[in-house]
């Protein structure tokens, strides 16, 4: 499934990391989206997304 | 980003984390559901630039502009001979008159594999291994 984000239609990734169940991604914009599952912790339900605005730039994710 | 934790080293040399600690992989073996700041130096003035990051199943590694390579986690360390619970500077590892560019990590649950680039004073590149595992990834 793709982030759709209605409020970000030129969602840029610049920075996608995943592992089996969690995907952190940061877009051109500095949004931080989170979906999935972080070793038992649910950062977000099925087909959503967790966002978060990041005050710094990323050197690496 | 392993299986259980994920790491994000911002641009200020800041550097936060969140998951499940094994084996001393975070401060006081603390797990979080938040993102937490994780400091690497006690002192201000010790800091130094982080230019790269790392991350496997159980441990993270730190690379500086000074040449420095850091590493925490209890099943990386101790498979390196530098057991400990507490991140460990582990440069003196390279081999001499070496510089390193960049840094990965196996992901696999049960073997503990840092891959570092190291390019030597004539401008060669080679992929360097250090860890423990029984499928050949240390070649």
């Amino acid at each position: 499934m793709p982030i759709v984000d209605e409020h970000e239609p030129n969602f840029v990734p610049v920075y996608v990391r995943g592992s089996s169940d969690y995907t952190a991604t940061v877009t051109e914009k500095g949004y931080l989206y989170e979906t999935g599952n972080l070793s038992g912790n649910n950062v977000a339900d099925q087909f959503k997304f967790q966002k978060a605005f990041l005050k710094q730039k990323v050197t690496k994710l | 980003m392993s299986g259980n934790s994920a790491w994000i080293l911002f641009e200020n040399n800041e550097v936060f984390y969140k998951g499940s600690s094994i084996s001393f992989h975070f401060p006081n073996d603390e797990s979080c559901g938040n993102w937490k700041q994780f400091k690497l130096w006690e002192m201000k003035e010790d800091e130094e630039k982080i230019i790269d990051i790392a991350v496997g199943n159980g441990f993270t590694l730190f690379l500086t502009e000074n040449q420095k390579l850091w590493a925490i986690g209890e099943l990386f360390l101790e498979k390196i001979d530098n057991s400990s619970q507490n991140p460990v500077e582990i440069s003196s590892k390279f081999p001499q008159g070496m510089t390193c560019k960049r840094l990965w990590a196996n992901n696999s649950a049960n073997r503990q594999v840092a891959f570092v680039e190291l390019v030597n004073a004539e401008g060669m590149a080679k992929i360097y291994s250090a860890g423990q595992s029984d499928l050949g990834l240390l070649g």
